[in-house]
């Protein structure tokens, strides 16, 4: 319909200014009005995105305003703004593709190699705290199940179970604001643990470090394999299978287990509405 | 305030001062005992999987009455709104039951891309037209009636042939939508484009105004001009509660909702200035709902 087709000709001119600064648009304005009175809104829509991605992932704007100042942060969140914008408006779900989009980032950039993972980490722990909820996993059915079948688990995390595996010291980074980035391959698990109230909705997002063999050890098993598949990985060697377990039940974050078969629950979907 | 059963009716928004609830609140509101009649929500924070925050969000709905503001939507899209975000604002309100649902006269989204900001319309024949359709779309969905929210401009355009709150009247008259009277934003686009409130506030149909706002707004020199930006950053302007108290001379005691989005008070600063709305209101209450002899004693006190 072409009332629509001057409209969204509009709406299009509008957005290429907010997001690129392209001028176009201005010619729609009343002629007594400056011009300059757009930049108001472009200042509002690039500025809260910043705010959005940096609220999201606040180890990572931490971490590098230590090393390089705050404004580093700021300019990267708005060129991934401008090349990226929101495609949905719930603004907690905005910021999935960034550390992706930081691990592209040409050379000249200059950003550290740490970057992307801890913008991994960040949006692992934001994706958490939105996750469905799930009952936790009943112990007593899993200690039901025979010995000699143990092998042969599948186990269902969390919704809220995530895994990232880095060549950096991540932990320590989240963890202490002082800690200096070093290569040392370790993985985080984040999970929200049920709080003691009376919602299953209710409770917080937790890190725990792994070793790099209890990170692959654990990547198989949120992928879906068995417990013996997972462990006979050779990147899992020397992992701690036990512990990992206790740690996820101790945390309630598993939801459910199969034997033997693909499990119906991941987790692994994301959170994407 | 007495439980209520898991499920109940949506109870309508009193004509009493509110609250716009932000996350930062939420937990000190409730342990505060819900401590004001009702609240507001932007419910595009509450569309998630699950989580703390829509748990606690559905625990306040159980004490306190809620109302909806949407920021999303974008009812003045030229592509009409998305059926998606309709079913999902469609799910978040069958289970809060808010007893009103508003909108804003903006448009945020082009080209499946959300821009994250309340954007100016020009107001023609044929935008009216749009509009109306989102709006009878927008109703559709949600199967009630929606309040529309007059926008904060400091940009009005070349194609504008029809006043803005004519706009809005011809809204509610196609569509039966109720409007949302922003004050604050009444008077910081009348500072902006240089209108006069008063003139504006002659045109909109009284009956069809079901809330109010109020907010902050900061003044900000940009190209070497002061305009003034509705930042909901500080506490209601002086100019701005004597414009409401003109808007509820002229209409009647209506819902006023107190609007904090930036540099959050604490949240009793946020409950004081609930206080001064409510004073507002009870000025122009007391003669319809109490008799004479009570209200005397009142005004003593």
């Amino acid at each position: 319909m072409p009332a629509d087709a001057k409209l969204a000709g509009f709406q299009r001119d509008f957005a290429a200014y907010l997001l690129r600064g392209d001028p176009a648009v201005a010619a729609a304005l009343r002629p007594d009005l400056p011009a300059g009175r757009l930049a108001v809104y472009r200042n509002t829509v690039m500025g809260s995105l910043a705010a959005i991605l940096g609220h999201a992932h606040p180890t990572l704007r931490r971490a590098l305003s230590k090393q390089l100042g705050e404004q580093p942060f700021t300019m990267l969140a708005c060129r991934f703004a401008a090349e990226a914008p929101p495609r949905l408006p719930m603004l907690w779900s905005y910021g999935a593709g960034f550390a992706d989009w930081l691990a592209d980032l040409e050379p000249a950039a200059e950003l550290p190699a740490w970057a992307p993972d801890l913008a991994r980490l960040d949006w692992a722990m934001h994706e958490a705290l939105f996750a469905a909820d799930a009952e936790p996993l009943d112990l007593a059915r899993l200690a039901a199940i025979p010995p000699d079948q143990a092998g042969s688990l599948r186990l269902a995390p969390h919704p809220s179970l995530r895994l990232v595996q880095s060549g950096w010291n991540l932990h320590a980074l989240w963890k202490d604001a002082d800690a200096t980035p070093a290569p040392l391959p370790e993985a985080v698990l984040i999970g929200r643990v049920p709080g003691d109230g009376d919602g299953c909705g209710e409770g917080e997002v937790r890190c725990t470090r792994l070793t790099a063999a209890d990170g692959a050890l654990a990547a198989g098993l949120l992928a879906g394999a068995t417990l013996d598949e997972a462990a006979a990985d050779e990147a899992a060697a020397g992992a701690d299978l036990q512990s990992l377990l206790a740690l996820l039940l101790q945390n309630r974050l598993l939801a459910g287990f199969a034997l033997d078969r693909r499990p119906s629950l991941t987790g692994r979907e994301g959170n994407d509405p | 305030m007495a439980a209520a059963a898991p499920s109940t009716l949506p109870r309508p928004v009193p004509v009493a001062a509110g609250i716009g609830l932000r996350e930062p609140h939420r937990e000190a509101f409730v342990a505060a005992g819900c401590p004001i009649p009702w609240v507001e929500i932007h419910p595009e924070n509450y569309l998630v999987p699950g989580g703390p925050r829509l748990a606690g969000i559905l625990r306040v709905r159980r004490d306190t009455v809620v109302s909806c503001h949407g920021v999303g939507l974008s009812l003045g899209s030229a592509g009409g709104l998305d059926p998606d975000h309709l079913m999902r604002l469609r799910g978040l309100y069958d289970r809060l039951e808010p007893g009103l649902i508003s909108e804003h006269l903006s448009w945020s989204v082009t080209d499946a891309t959300y821009l994250n900001d309340l954007l100016p319309l020009p107001y023609t024949e044929d935008s009216l037209d749009r509009v109306r359709r989102n709006i009878d779309h927008a109703q559709d969905a949600f199967g009630r009636r929606i309040l529309v929210e007059n926008p904060a401009a400091c940009l009005a355009f070349a194609d504008s042939a029809i006043p803005e709150a004519e706009f809005l009247a011809e809204l509610a008259a196609r569509t039966g939508c109720g409007l949302l009277l922003d004050v604050n934003n009444l008077y910081v686009s009348s500072v902006n484009l240089g209108f006069d409130p008063s003139a504006w506030l002659d045109a909109i149909p009284a009956e069809a105004v079901g809330e109010l706002h109020l907010a902050g707004h900061a003044r900000v020199t940009v190209g070497g001009e002061e305009l003034l930006i509705d930042d909901h950053g500080s506490t209601v302007g002086e100019p701005v509660m004597a414009l409401c108290a003109e808007v509820l001379d002229r209409i009647g005691p209506r819902p006023v909702l107190v609007e904090w989005d930036n540099d959050l008070p604490p949240l009793d600063g946020l409950l004081a200035e609930a206080g001064r709305a409510q004073r507002l209101l009870d000025a122009r209450m007391r003669p319809v709902e109490m008799p004479a002899r009570i209200a005397e004693v009142h005004r003593a006190g």
